[in-house]
């Protein structure tokens, strides 16, 4: 942001660039990956592979928005509840609209005021406690998984809407509808961020809390919609889940907890706060969903491929989100 | 007025909160548990939690210079999958061999760990979550399914012998760790320990090795990490490469339960382990309240959060009643 701030009066050329160089790494990666994939598998950068891979990526490239939101408030904030509360929304949906489609906005809602309860729990856990970020979202990470075992009893049911259903199937085309709504979230949270107070605010607070709180910031209330921003982010994407993928059970999106942060951080999010934006979060989702279908296409055995996405995103670290030298 | 004093550096442990949570969770498991307070049911509770004891013990070195392990669990799954499958029919090593090669192969991961986040200057939290990813491939390569069998002689050494016909052996992985820990805290290495985890930048000015004292505290970690997979042995005697994945996030919730702090240069091995010991408890106060399996995960979660916001609030309110202290700006937020 300062570089793109700084260059911006002079020439409207140089600060468009600037704002590119932001995409530049993983967009080119992302090319570089599909060219790899279609010189081992013909057809994998063919236009409809391509849509099948942009239609996984949705859910992570949600959980990695929601993610965001804390990363960006700052102060070391991390939610490691984001997985927990996408599970719990996946869950809940189905149970309460029981396939009817007058339920579904009361199913929404209710969804929805549960993650913001859950979203300020965590806050003033954070805040008024004092517990690390770290910590407090994990420990409400597992007593969201608790509520969600009470609730269902282990036995998760009913159905979905047809509305919900709708989510996978194409709504021109052959760009399916969950791939639309995620664009769209994109560009809501976007927008929020970049043009609204509240959403400045955030970034502020995320930079410099001390110099946020002199200025008149209500610091504590920017990070109370921080937290409770994401949390909502994660149900509608818990929402999207299971729309998609038709069923729901058990801890069912608590894996794409620990996939948000880096993709978050390889989409530009700096994990000190201040910096970001929703695009580039998608991109590092992307990054991340095609990685694996690559290596799932080269037909390799599931250790081994979980062993190359580690190294990936070690080196990727190594290359990209190094700290500052100490020698100054 | 000595008496007094006593009472001040009581008052002012780290592991203070942490020890009351724990007594006060004993007292409720002894009283209220039935059969809790037998001497076989306190041995098999000591069993059972020292692979977690020892995974704090080597996460809050780690946690003291600043840094995070997110690798631990994963580590001891790759350490478990190794022991097993060098002690299987194809390989036929003894228990003692393949304890060995798992051992170098946990050095290795904490050696990776070291040299990224220490020499590389990669985020922690990240470096170890991709190293992470690293050992459980490993180890799912190594074993994708569950089976083998271990060290039979293990098994009955652990979880029923006895040292000098007293000490429980299972007890020796906490107790050698830790008295380990506090030698190298009296060191003039434990002293740039919390150097490190204080203020990096200063303690690299004052010529401290910044970059080896890291390496040193991932590579302990590592090794804390092996010791758990060999307590587990002692424990189940099979392999699975995802026996000690759960335990990462424990560990650390533990750790900081126990009084070390996130941001580095606080608490020590003790309040962690002691740490280690509540979080264990809470299992059996909820498998003892009777509750119905559904909502057990929800109780615990419960009480874990109310037992870590009691003790952050108790921390707070300790350091709030200074005697001379000034209060930074806008350290509310901090």
């Amino acid at each position: 942001m300062p570089d793109a701030a700084r260059t911006a009066g002079k020439n409207p050329f140089v600060a468009l660039l600037a704002e590119y160089n932001k995409f530049l790494f993983p967009v080119s990666l992302i090319i570089l990956m599909f060219g790899i994939g279609q010189a081992i598998t013909g057809g994998f950068s063919s236009p409809a592979n391509i849509n099948n891979i942009l239609t996984i990526s949705c859910v992570v490239a949600v959980a990695t928005f929601a993610q965001s939101f804390v990363i960006m408030a700052g102060d070391g904030g991390i939610d490691l509840s984001v997985g927990s509360i996408m599970s719990m929304s996946a869950l809940l949906v189905p149970a309460v609209t029981a396939g009817e489609m007058s339920r579904l906005p009361v199913a929404i809602v209710l969804v929805l005021a549960l993650a913001a309860v859950f979203g300020a729990a965590n806050a003033a856990g954070v805040l008024i406690v004092g517990i690390p970020s770290l910590v407090m979202t994990f420990i409400m990470a597992s007593a969201v998984d608790g509520f969600s075992l009470s609730f269902t009893r282990g036995q998760p049911t009913g159905l979905l809407p047809e509305v919900l259903l709708a989510l996978g199937r194409p709504a021109f085309f052959g760009i399916r509808w969950i791939l639309v709504i995620t664009v769209v979230i994109a560009v809501i949270a976007e927008l929020f961020l970049r043009r609204t107070r509240t959403g400045k605010q955030i970034f502020l607070v995320g930079s410099n809390r001390n110099a946020a709180c002199l200025c008149g910031i209500g610091v504590n209330r920017i990070v109370f919609i921080a937290y409770i921003m994401s949390a909502c982010l994660a149900a509608l994407g818990g929402i999207l889940l299971v729309g998609y993928s038709g069923s729901s059970i058990l801890k069912m999106a608590n894996g794409y907890t620990m996939l948000s942060v880096p993709a978050a951080v390889i989409g530009g999010v700096n994990l000190a706060g201040g910096e970001g934006n929703m695009f580039s979060g998608f991109l590092g989702a992307i990054i991340f969903t095609l990685l694996s279908n690559l290596l799932i296409a080269v037909g390799i055995p599931n250790g081994v491929r979980i062993l190359i996405q580690g190294a990936a995103l070690l080196f990727i670290l190594v290359m990209y989100a190094r700290d500052a030298k100490l020698r100054q | 007025m000595s008496f007094m004093n006593l009472l001040d550096r009581i008052r002012r442990l780290p592991q203070l909160p942490v020890l009351v949570l724990f007594i006060v969770f004993l007292i409720w498991n002894a009283v209220m548990v039935k059969g809790f307070a037998s001497p076989a049911s306190l041995r098999e509770f000591l069993n059972l939690m020292v692979p977690l004891g020892c995974l704090t013990i080597g996460v809050s070195m780690v946690l003291v210079t600043g840094g995070m392990d997110m690798s631990v669990g994963a580590n001891v799954c790759l350490v478990n999958v190794i022991i097993i499958t060098l002690m299987g029919r194809k390989y036929g090593f003894t228990f003692a061999q393949a304890t060995c090669v798992g051992l170098l192969a946990a050095l290795g991961v904490g050696l990776l760990n070291g040299i990224v986040i220490g020499y590389l200057r990669v985020n922690a939290l990240l470096a170890t979550f991709a190293t992470q990813s690293v050992a459980q491939g490993c180890a799912l390569w190594v074993m994708p399914l569950p089976g083998g069998r271990g060290s039979r002689a293990l098994i009955s050494w652990f979880k029923t012998g006895n040292l000098f016909g007293v000490l429980p052996n299972c007890a020796l992985f906490l107790i050698i760790p830790l008295t380990v820990w506090y030698l190298l805290k009296w060191t003039p290495f434990g002293v740039w320990l919390y150097a490190v985890g204080r203020d990096e930048q200063k303690a690299f000015l004052s010529g401290g090795r910044t970059r080896l004292i890291k390496l040193c505290a991932y590579v302990f970690s590592a090794l804390m990490a092996w010791a758990a997979s060999v307590a587990f042995l002692g424990n189940i005697g099979s392999g699975d490469p995802n026996v000690g994945m759960s335990l990462t996030l424990s560990a650390i919730a533990s750790t900081v339960i126990g009084g070390v702090s996130l941001s580095g240069g606080e608490g020590d091995a003790l309040g962690a382990l002691l740490g280690a010991f509540f979080f264990s408890l809470i299992t059996y106060t909820v498998f003892g309240a009777n509750l119905s399996a559904f909502h057990q995960d929800l109780a615990t979660g419960l009480i874990i959060l109310m037992g870590v916001v009691g003790m952050t609030l108790f921390r707070t309110f300790r350091k709030s009643r200074p005697k001379s202290r000034e209060a930074a700006p806008g350290e509310s937020h901090a």
